[in-house]
């Protein structure tokens, strides 16, 4: 799917709109997204879950700085569960992904759950990041309109 | 060749088996033993249906050996804590789906079980030939694979 044309700027000014865009994600995702698996459906946005983080190679960063690029055109909700909620930690995950998803409508949400489970909490992550609980999720992954993808 | 109008999937006895229509679909690839996706998973179905969802869940490879009934009630004993209970999945998943059971339905594949030897699962499990999970995937209004074989 090709955006539309953005007379307007609005584009530019969405969270990512500065970052590359990845071509694999911009054709593979986003036709996805307009299409679906069947019928045609619009898409609201994007809940990318991240299970692994950082340390389990650099798919991770790339996985965020992919989803600060399509905030660009959708909303994008970026989870953070498990070894995931590591990319919240200080250094450890891409601050511009990071700061471009959490300025956004979705944001980047920290499983608490995971958190405390490793003895960490709030006051340990990168400013702008949003602990949540699992019924959060729950409530974003049963309206229709949202699409989901786990990493 | 009869029109299909709901979904549905043949059985080994050739019947057709109903697919329940799903909000949500956790297609289950990953290794249980890998990572805590487990723990994620069983919070996100609860959570799901708590919150009115309709939830089915699809295990595929490893994620088969969730719910095999030679797990029984139990885990081994923890030689530190040698009075300790421990819950196995087979059991925890029994009493969610025992709790759920309206809104929760979870199958498994017999492929992937059986080259595990996963020949028997717990009742609440119902196993299905790979082939269905496309009707599972078309009774769903969203699925969401969770890791890789």
């Amino acid at each position: 799917m090709t955006p539309a044309p953005d007379a307007t700027g609005e584009a530019a000014r969405r969270p990512g709109a500065g970052l590359a865009q990845p071509a694999a994600l911009a054709t593979g995702l986003l036709d996805g997204l307009a299409d679906g698996a069947g019928e045609p459906k619009q898409w609201r946005g994007v809940l990318i879950v991240d299970s692994q983080g950082p340390w389990a190679g650099p798919g991770s960063a790339r996985l965020v700085r992919d989803a600060a690029a399509l905030a660009a055109t959708v909303t994008v909700w970026l989870w953070l569960v498990g070894d995931g909620i590591s990319s919240a930690l200080p250094g450890a995950g891409p601050a511009d992904g990071l700061r471009a998803l959490s300025a956004g409508p979705g944001g980047v949400w920290v499983d608490g759950f995971s958190l405390a489970r490793r003895g960490l909490g709030a006051g340990d992550l990168v400013d702008g990041v949003t602990v949540v609980e699992v019924g959060a999720v729950a409530e974003l992954l049963l309206q229709p309109d949202v699409k989901a993808v786990w990493r | 060749m009869t029109a299909r109008t709901t979904a549905g999937t043949t059985t080994r006895a050739g019947a057709r088996a109903k697919v329940e229509k799903t909000d949500i679909l956790f297609a289950v690839m990953g290794a249980p033993h890998a990572s805590d996706q487990t723990t994620t998973l069983l919070r996100l179905i609860q959570a799901t249906s708590d919150a009115g969802g309709r939830v089915g869940v699809w295990t595929c490879g490893y994620a088969t050996m969730l719910t095999q009934a030679s797990l029984g009630e139990t885990k081994p004993r923890n030689v530190l804590d040698w009075r300790g209970h421990y819950p196995s999945t087979a059991a925890i998943i029994g009493g969610l789906l025992a709790e759920h059971g309206e809104s929760v339905h979870w199958s498994a594949c017999r492929f992937c079980g059986e080259e595990r030897g996963v020949t028997e699962h717990i009742p609440a499990v119902r196993v299905r030939a790979p082939f269905a999970f496309a009707d599972h995937v078309r009774a769903a209004t969203k699925t969401m694979f969770l890791g890789v074989i």
